[in-house]
């Protein structure tokens, strides 16, 4: 990560008391519930910052995203279906905003024809100098191989979760996560993990 | 040891991780991103306006990001601008193409007669050479067309003395000027 990131030192959110699902959440909102929605806010709020992160690598553009993400959400309502995981439905929101706002960013310092490279360009995490080894094979990892290793096993989301999010076939989740795994598997700095 | 986690597809061997390097990612993104308290405010403001009907049926963010408002502004101008500019290009176009109405600022067809029936042209008596002016083509022309656009009631453009204003005076005064130039130039 960013060596200028800072810890949270946020108190616990209204969402830690709230015991009600995000299906049921959805539903108060649609009935006009701003505070439920708040609770949702604050459930993903985190989690869209450090996606808009993950992508930007920037602070400001992360805060930027995590504001219109939830526009967008907010937008959507009333009438909003949640029929998976909110996750689901809020990554691709994040992701394109992320993707807008590194091309905005590049167009203040680029002429147009590098622009069209910016989509291309890898995200901050390859980058960034890496605080360990983990992270050094995760960086050389193909961008979408490291999006669909970490929506699986640090966003805990399910494959057809990831394949609806990302908006690819199944199958193309499954193979990107295979080679994701069997190059960290041949990595002399992650090949530990899979010999234990 | 492998992580057999609920996620997972049954039989999908090569896409489980072992559990140790599972850990060792979810240890990566501990520090998170400090989200200011201004930031929360902004977003449950918007909610609460949007979900309670106050706003005109957008949320917006207050203070929101000036491309945004940017955004907004411009696609409203332009279609304002393409509007008028559609509604001037009608106006015009009415003015100058209409058959004789239209002429709210005194602007006609340009390649008609600038001369309305009603005034200026004293149409002199054929022969008559006290007339203001001499009749030519251009008077029959004019009077066709406002015959087209109604009845002409200046008893100046019965030429023929029928007591009526019709395309008879038209050919009468297209014969006359025909005449008047054959003798000009005999």
């Amino acid at each position: 990560m960013a060596p200028d990131l800072q810890v949270d030192a946020q108190p616990q959110s209204q969402d830690d008391r709230d015991a009600r699902s995000d299906l049921e959440l959805v539903a108060a909102v649609n009935g006009g519930d701003a505070a439920a929605f708040e609770v949702l806010y604050l459930r993903y709020r985190d989690w869209v910052t450090g996606l808009a992160y993950r992508f930007t690598g920037d602070n400001d553009a992360a805060l930027d995203v995590l504001q219109e993400t939830f526009l967008y959400f907010l937008k959507k309502f009333p009438g909003f279906r949640l029929t998976a995981n909110l996750k689901t439905f809020l990554y691709p929101a994040v992701r394109n905003l992320s993707i807008a706002a590194r091309r905005k960013a590049a167009r203040f310092q680029s002429s147009e024809p590098e622009l069209a490279q910016i989509e291309q360009t890898p995200s901050p995490e390859v980058t960034c100098a890496p605080k360990s080894e983990l992270e050094a094979a995760l960086g050389s990892l193909p961008e979408e191989q490291r999006e669909v290793l970490l929506l699986r096993f640090v966003d805990n989301l399910k494959l057809s979760e990831i394949a609806e999010a990302a908006e690819v076939p199944l199958g193309t989740v499954k193979s990107r996560l295979h080679n994701a795994l069997q190059t960290l598997r041949e990595d002399p700095r992650t090949r530990l993990f899979f010999d234990r | 040891m492998r992580t057999p986690s609920k996620q997972e597809e049954p039989d999908d061997v090569s896409l489980l991780a072992p559990s140790e390097l599972v850990s060792a990612l979810k240890r990566l993104p501990q520090e998170r991103l400090f989200v200011p308290r201004a930031v929360d405010d902004a977003v449950v403001r918007a909610a609460r306006e949007h979900l309670a009907g106050g706003s005109s049926g957008k949320p917006q963010l207050r203070g929101g990001s000036f491309s945004e408002w940017l955004r907004l502004s411009i696609s409203w101008k332009v279609w304002l601008g393409a509007s008028v500019a559609v509604m001037v290009c009608a106006f015009v176009a009415y003015q100058f193409f209409s058959p004789g109405r239209g002429r709210t600022f005194g602007v006609g067809n340009p390649f008609a007669s600038s001369r309305p029936v009603s005034e200026t042209v004293q149409a002199p008596l054929p022969g008559n050479a006290s007339s203001e002016r001499r009749m030519d083509i251009l008077d029959a022309f004019t009077l066709a067309r406002q015959l087209k656009s109604g009845p002409v009631h200046e008893p100046r453009w019965d030429v023929n003395h029928d007591g009526i204003v019709d395309e008879r005076d038209v050919r009468a005064i297209a014969v006359e000027v025909v005449r008047l130039d054959k003798g000009g130039r005999s």
